[in-house]
């Protein structure tokens, strides 16, 4: 197909009016209703749900030192770590909901969204630092000085779940960062 | 209760007025993982919610155009990758069921249209549709956020290489 050709198929194309029009509709109907989210709204909204996490963990604390019999700074690290964690989703959430990159010149759009990613990279980079100290510091206590071997199987288990999952998952972000980077390099050169 | 009345108002007139912009856009973008309906339904949603922050500093088909191409954009970024296309059948389009032959000679040349263009890159995939519009190119430059002279050097480089993806 030459492109000439490709204009003229492009020129020729058109979606039946019924269709659209009943789909913008539905639409409609279901905005005016507040029954329809974007996909950044349900973004935000899963940092809330992660933040709402970070809160139960702090909240459990209180159970490392009477429950778990581990000293009382080990509890209080184990509680500041979840608040910390809250505080970081809460924010990253209204920041999240209140952006509106949509509207601008794609490529600036597209620099936003990298810029976003970039920070939520950083803050992974915080609450993994911070989680090894929480966990170094739980396996640490309840083995080395405390002798539980069942806690510590327990913690190495999550460790060894835990630990490619997020490699994965880190890999893809940095991979799709790339991507896009090397898309805004290409646009503007 | 008026102001939504109003509100809702507007966006069905915007709608209206762009609804083949925007179907055109989520179809040159829609992928197995990102099917046309979500994409559209995706794009008003964007349309609906950005109705208040509209000032009137593009033109609307500006704001329109990036709207869809953005979300588009977007969509593939959380759902997969690009590549691919949606299969598009005869009730998907205006063709005449009836007129059989025809309509199949014209669902392959959209098909194979969308086949090409799913090749390209996001920012090249808007960069063509964009061109495929006929719009002029300092138009382009504001909805891409890119020079016009940039705009040609670019549209110059996607049509050879649609040129090859075509022989191959």
């Amino acid at each position: 197909m030459d492109l000439d050709s490709l204009k003229n198929t492009w020129r020729d194309f058109s979606v039946p009016d019924s269709r659209l029009e009943n789909e913008t509709a539905e639409i409609a109907r279901k905005l005016s209703r507040g029954k329809a989210e974007s996909s950044q709204k349900r973004l935000a909204d899963s940092y809330v749900v992660v933040a709402l996490m970070g809160l139960c963990v702090a909240a459990m604390s209180p159970m490392v030192f009477t429950i778990l019999e581990l000293p009382l700074w080990v509890a209080v690290l184990y509680g500041i770590f979840g608040l910390t964690m809250a505080v970081i989703d809460f924010w990253f959430s209204r920041k999240v909901r209140r952006e509106n990159y949509l509207s601008l010149p794609v490529v600036t759009a597209l620099s936003r969204v990298v810029e976003i990613r970039k920070l939520q990279r950083q803050l992974r980079m915080v609450s993994l630092s911070f989680g090894a100290v929480v966990v170094g510091s739980l396996m640490w206590e309840a083995y080395v000085e405390n002798g539980n071997l069942p806690m510590l199987l327990g913690m190495l288990l999550g460790i060894a779940i835990g630990v490619p999952i997020g490699i994965v998952k880190w890999r893809q972000l940095v991979r799709l960062a790339k991507e896009m980077q090397d898309e805004i390099r290409d646009a503007l050169s | 209760m008026k102001n939504d009345v109003e509100r809702e108002r507007r966006f069905l007139d915007i709608s209206r007025e762009y609804k083949d912009v925007v179907a055109k856009v989520c179809y040159l973008y829609s992928s197995p993982t990102s099917p046309f309906d979500d994409l559209f339904q995706e794009v008003l949603i964007n349309i609906w919610q950005g109705l208040d922050s509209f000032r009137g500093d593009s033109k609307m088909s500006t704001w329109i155009y990036r709207t869809a191409i953005n979300t588009c954009i977007s969509w593939h970024r959380r759902n997969g990758r690009h590549g691919g296309s949606d299969t598009l059948r005869l009730d998907d389009l205006n063709i005449d069921p009836r007129d059989s032959a025809e309509g199949e000679q014209r669902l392959e040349r959209y098909r194979e249209l969308q086949r090409l263009i799913s090749l390209l890159n996001p920012l090249e995939k808007a960069l063509i549709t964009l061109w495929l519009d006929e719009k002029p190119y300092n138009e382009i430059g504001l909805i891409m956020g890119i020079s016009p002279g940039n705009v040609a050097v670019r549209i110059h480089r996607i049509k050879d290489k649609l040129a090859q993806l075509a022989q191959d």
